[in-house]
């Protein structure tokens, strides 16, 4: 059972911001709170991607192997964000690296479970897939400006 | 000092030229070159194009030579009283290395003392354009060398009683009638001209000439010939809500249309009487030793004439004819709180593909709040 | 207003002249140089006579005798002394060539300070976000110098500082000693690294939520890439920020500095009398218009 001041944070999170209460309501009970030391994989690509992780604190690295270039980092994560969006996707598998740079709590949810809640209740589905929709985008305007190298 | 008007028999008007002379002026009037009417030194009333008249259209100027006894019957030519007041060339300073310091000698010459005769309205209002770009620019930069060669020169003014196919000034409010600027204007008759001190300097002038008045009758006939020049001249701006006409229509697709002819040639830029941009240019010696920095004409249709980040901002002619017209038109009221247009139509005559401001403003105008859909 | 007659413009004082003035450098030394990347160095001048306290934001024209003059803004606040001013220079063209090889001893032309400054005073009792892009930081600096210098009048203070790499960090020993500021929140992220960086990595913009400010009561101070800045005042938009208090510093090629040669105009702004520090509500109708 997660005390209830932990379930306080969770529901803070940015990612709950001005969705339903009976949406965010359903999600939470699917929540558990949990630390990770650092150095600790959240995703390793290629793996099945079993969970969701929403960020309370810490940091956490988003990494890319390639033979060329060696582990490359790509970004950083820490509080308010949101890792993971292939558990929603098919065929449910993670196509980056993810690992603590840092001890993080985080709210980490089962992604079968988190997936039945969708399939099941399209209400809590829809404002779930339209809620990692926006986390997709910001994270891909941020990659487009990335790929722009601005500062050179 | 309104209200004495004067009578300047033709036969007499040399007299004026050596006055100015003697007076230490260096005569700048309108003479015959190279096909067409510039203004340059005007020593003698046989400079003056007398009877010459100007046909100009779009990308064309011709003189022809018509029988009457007029001497102003042409109107405007490529030069503007700008390449005097604010020289397309200046040095501004010299800079020498001595050791591990360094010499600073100013070179920027003193400017004549000019008087300027027989310049138009569209010109003078130029100047007075000018005035505020050059000078009254409150706390901000004044160009030195305009403010003194404009503090010294005088301007003896002809209104024009003709115009060109190209002319815009009254639908413009500068003319042919003369509101800006002059020290004296004189209107044409047959045989003379009723001159009209403005200023003190201006009556100064004409004191010593002796001249007799001139009767309410002649001003008028004379007035008359002017009105109706301004009456019948048919190019014509909108300036309805101008302004902001222009700066909603930024992405309007005509901007791409009249990029198709305009080669960026920078002409109409370097015709128009209240274009003010320029470079500084850096100019060394072969040791390397000695530089000299001068201020140079630049225009905004030079593709390296803006760029941020080292890359140029405004890569395609479209947007350098936008940012020629806007400010023309729009921006410079926000600037300096007038049009930078004075409608004396060199842009359209000068323009070698032709290309009408006129007709450009219209143009969008009639496609108000369309949008380009293609890139 | 009416038009000046001829007698008018005649009657000018005599301000106007010496004729060159606005244009003419002072010529002073060079008291230090520094190397900050392998790019980039802060050069110290001596302050010329007569040289007005600067305000952070505005900035000289740097003089090459022989190759040319360009623009820097002032990294140092007049604050720290009144007696030399810094300037963080990146090696980009003929001049900056020439500036960034200058040696201590050697003279240079100066003249400044222009244009217009940050809202550092006018900020007080405010929330003050600061974006830093890159050199964007160089102007940045010498507010944030003031910020801290006076911190008690502020809210909460944050720099969020992003460069291209942690080897392109601009004044790192000053980032360190701002780390440690009590009651400053310093963001600094880039976009690549190896493992050997412990920071954050990804655009600037992305650090924006993660600081604290009251929205409404926030001034935000915003220079870096045309791109940085866009996407900053979007994500500040958004977060509530109003426009007129999101400040952001243009870059345009200017020559003569003073809203006269026509260079760096953006719509009806000269970019170096107007600005280079304008509330974003001044321009938002141009900022984004392409070309323009």
């Amino acid at each position: 059972m997660t005390p209830p001041e932990t379930i306080q944070d969770v529901r803070s999170h940015p990612f709950f911001k001005d969705l339903p209460e009976q949406v965010v309501e359903a999600v939470l009970s699917l929540a558990k709170e949990r630390d990770y030391a650092e150095g600790a994989w959240l995703c390793r690509e290629g793996d099945p991607a079993d969970r969701f992780f929403l960020i309370l604190s810490g940091t956490v690295a988003v990494e890319l192997h390639a033979p060329h270039t060696g582990k490359r980092r790509i970004q950083t994560l820490g509080a308010g964000d949101a890792v993971g969006w292939s558990w929603l996707i098919p065929p449910h598998r993670w196509q980056f690296d993810v690992f603590t740079v840092r001890p993080t709590r985080v709210a980490e949810f089962d992604a079968q479970e988190l997936r039945k809640l969708c399939e099941s209740d399209h209400t809590v589905g829809y404002y779930v897939t339209k809620r990692l929709l926006e986390v997709v985008s910001r994270r891909l305007a941020a990659a487009r400006i990335q790929l722009m190298d601005m500062y050179a | 000092m309104a209200g004495t008007v004067y009578v300047l028999p033709k036969e007499r008007f040399q007299e004026l030229l050596d006055r100015l002379k003697a007076d230490g002026y260096q005569v700048v009037g309108p003479v015959l070159r190279d096909g067409a009417i510039v203004y340059d030194d005007l020593h003698s009333v046989d400079q003056i194009p007398r009877g010459w008249v100007d046909q100009q259209e779009p990308g064309r100027y011709q003189l022809v030579h018509d029988r009457s006894q007029r001497w102003f019957t042409f109107t405007p030519g490529p030069l503007s009283l700008k390449r005097f007041l604010f020289p397309p060339s200046l040095s501004l300073f010299r800079v020498r290395r001595n050791g591990d310091g360094v010499q600073l000698q100013v070179t920027m010459p003193e400017p004549p003392r000019y008087a300027f005769v027989g310049v138009r309205a569209c010109d003078l209002a130029a100047v007075a354009v000018q005035d505020r770009v050059y000078i009254d620019r409150q706390g901000l930069f004044s160009d030195g060398y305009y403010a003194a060669a404009r503090r010294k020169a005088l301007f003896i003014a002809v209104e024009c009683q003709s115009y060109a196919a190209t002319c815009f000034c009254s639908s413009m409010g500068t003319g042919p009638e003369v509101n800006h600027t002059a020290d004296v204007v004189l209107l044409e008759l047959e045989d003379r001209f009723v001159a009209q001190p403005r200023s003190e300097r201006g009556a100064a002038v004409l004191t010593p000439l002796a001249l007799e008045q001139a009767t309410d009758e002649e001003l008028q006939r004379a007035k008359h010939y002017v009105r109706q020049a301004a009456a019948d001249m048919e190019r014509q701006v909108d300036l309805t809500d101008i302004r902001d006409l222009l700066l909603r229509n930024l992405e309007n697709p005509r901007w791409d249309q009249v990029a198709t002819r305009c080669i960026a040639c920078a002409n109409c830029t370097m015709v128009c009487p209240t274009c003010f941009c320029f470079s500084f240019q850096e100019v060394t010696d072969l040791t390397g030793n000695e530089a000299e920095r001068r201020r140079v004409v630049d225009s905004c249709f030079n593709p390296e004439f803006s760029y941020a980040f080292g890359v140029e901002v405004r890569q395609s002619v479209a947007s350098r004819y936008r940012q020629w017209l806007t400010h023309k038109f729009a921006t410079w009221y926000d600037q300096f709180g007038v049009s930078g247009c004075v409608g004396c139509g060199r842009c359209i005559t000068w323009c070698p593909a032709g290309i009408d401001v006129t007709e450009e403003l219209s143009a969008i105008r009639a496609s108000d709040g369309s949008r380009k859909e293609q890139l | 207003m009416g038009e000046p007659t001829a007698q008018e413009a005649a009657d000018l004082p005599a301000a106007i002249m010496p004729a060159v003035a606005p244009v003419l450098p002072s010529f002073v030394r060079v008291l230090r140089v520094r190397k900050d990347t392998h790019d980039t160095w802060t050069i110290w001048l001596e302050r010329p006579d007569g040289y007005p306290d600067h305000r952070a934001g505005q900035f000289n024209m740097l003089y090459a005798p022989g190759v040319g003059e360009v623009p820097i803004s002032i990294a140092s606040s007049a604050r720290e002394s009144r007696t030399r001013i810094a300037h963080t220079i990146r090696r980009v063209g003929a001049v900056t060539r020439r500036l960034t090889s200058l040696r201590r001893g050697e003279t240079i032309g100066l003249r400044g300070p222009y244009g217009s400054a940050w809202p550092v005073a006018e900020s007080q009792g405010a929330d003050v976000v600061v974006v830093a892009g890159g050199l964007g930081l160089a102007p940045l600096r010498p507010a944030i110098v003031e910020l801290l210098a006076r911190r008690k009048r502020y809210g909460a203070l944050a720099l969020l500082y992003g460069a291209r790499t942690p080897a392109d960090l601009l004044y790192t020993a000053e980032l360190g000693k701002w780390r440690s500021v009590l009651d400053f929140q310093l963001l600094v992220t880039v976009d690549r690294a190896d493992r050997s960086w412990h920071g954050h990595i990804g655009v600037v913009t992305t650090l924006i939520p993660a600081v604290t400010f009251d929205p409404q009561n926030t001034v935000a101070l915003v220079c870096g890439p045309e791109i940085m800045m866009r996407f900053a005042v979007r994500d500040l938009l958004d977060r509530g920020v109003p426009a007129r208090r999101i400040y952001v510093s243009l870059e345009r090629n200017l020559q003569c500095a003073v809203g006269f040669c026509g260079h760096c105009q953006l719509g009806p702004k000269f970019i170096c009398a107007d600005g280079p520090v304008f509330a974003f509500d001044e321009i938002a109708p141009y900022f984004s218009v392409r070309e323009l």
